[in-house]
């Protein structure tokens, strides 16, 4: 059995949360606690590519743009608009962007560590941190963006391993 | 995916963009009138305007804001009201400015106003300290919560208007001074804290 590739409308409604989402760069740009966090948003990317890449032609049944997830994200990202919030824009992003790899163990972690990247950890920071620097903040931000990517590569072994096997 | 879960979700892409554009264009009164009741001069303190940034235009584009200078008991103090009517996410927590900026927050103290509460904040960096006084307030109640401004922001949105004025935030900070008695400029300088 062959892999298939997400169908059209998850890539329809990743548009829309990358439209919807728009912000976030600007944000990354200018705001001085925000800076290099795009770091943590490559790392956990990361998994995304490295599936893909891992199983393009592979020989094993796959099932990507998991509908409870897009449907999820679609209802953060409509909600986010209708309540101009951006923290919601956010979080339809990683859902839309969590749905194009199977779902597995590893998934639930991911998406949580998606705060990683997410301004609303600097809002945190500057309230429960007062004191500490930056640099610290920017640490933990890669540091749970590798713990939620690590996840993700682990399945991505063991489905490799599966196919060998 | 089966079929239908893929139609159903087509359905509602579809219902989701237009509804969104309905919410997104739909022109929810701003709270201009009250910052316009802000005057420059009064009988105890006078003020004049200040020129925004070539950043801080960028930055503020479409929303209302005032940014001036005050004299008023013999200090000089910032003013700076935004009304985030047009573009609720540039009306930050003053707190991650603050941080985001390099300040470090050494000290929070709430103090009661007429209708609420307010925050002063000392601040420092490097060697440097300053005071800051920040509230948030629809003309019927103050408080510093932006957890509550956020609230009453986004239920506004949500229902078109019709759960209330916008809330906007107000910060006075003292230019050099800290320690500043904010009773005694509270009764010089009204006007500032019935916005």
């Amino acid at each position: 059995m062959t892999n298939r590739a997400p169908p059209l409308i998850a890539f329809a409604i990743l548009a829309f949360n990358i439209w919807n989402s728009q912000t976030l760069i600007t944000t990354w740009i200018d705001a001085p606690i925000e800076a290099w966090t795009w770091i943590a948003f490559l790392i956990w990317t990361l998994p995304i590519f490295v599936f893909w890449y891992a199983f393009a032609n592979a020989e094993v049944e796959l099932s990507t743009g998991n509908t409870l997830l897009l449907g999820l994200s679609l209802l953060a990202a409509f909600l986010s608009i209708i309540g101009s919030i951006n923290a919601l824009a956010y979080i339809g992003l990683a859902l839309s962007l969590a749905s194009f790899v199977p779902w597995n163990f590893a998934h639930l972690l991911w998406i949580m560590t998606s705060a990683s990247w997410m301004p609303a950890l600097g809002w945190f920071y500057s309230r429960l941190l007062p004191s500490a620097s930056p640099l610290f903040l920017l640490s933990g931000r890669i540091f749970l963006a590798i713990v939620g990517a690590f996840g993700m590569y682990y399945f991505v072994l063991c489905k490799k391993e599966e196919q060998h096997g | 995916m089966d079929k239908t879960s893929q139609k159903i979700l087509w359905i509602f892409l579809g219902a989701a963009i237009i509804l969104a554009s309905i919410w997104e264009f739909y022109p929810l009164p701003s709270a201009q009138a009250r910052l316009n009741s802000l005057p420059l001069a009064g009988k105890t303190f006078s003020g004049k305007e200040i020129e925004l940034t070539p950043f801080e235009q960028k930055f503020f584009k479409g929303i209302s804001i005032i940014k001036r200078l005050y004299h008023v008991d013999n200090k000089y103090f910032f003013v700076t009201v935004l009304d985030g009517t047009n573009n609720r996410h540039v009306v930050h927590d003053p707190y991650y400015c603050f941080r985001g900026s390099g300040w470090n927050i050494d000290s929070e103290k709430n103090i009661k106003l007429a209708d609420g509460m307010a925050t002063i904040v000392h601040i420092s960096k490097d060697n440097e300290k300053r005071e800051a006084l920040f509230w948030f307030s629809n003309g019927a109640s103050q408080y510093a919560s932006p957890l509550k401004y956020w609230w009453q922001t986004t239920l506004r949105r949500l229902t078109l208007g019709f759960s209330g004025p916008e809330p906007v935030l107000i910060m006075i900070q003292p230019i050099t001074q800290v320690y500043v008695d904010w009773n005694a400029v509270a009764q010089d300088f009204k006007p500032l804290f019935e916005i």
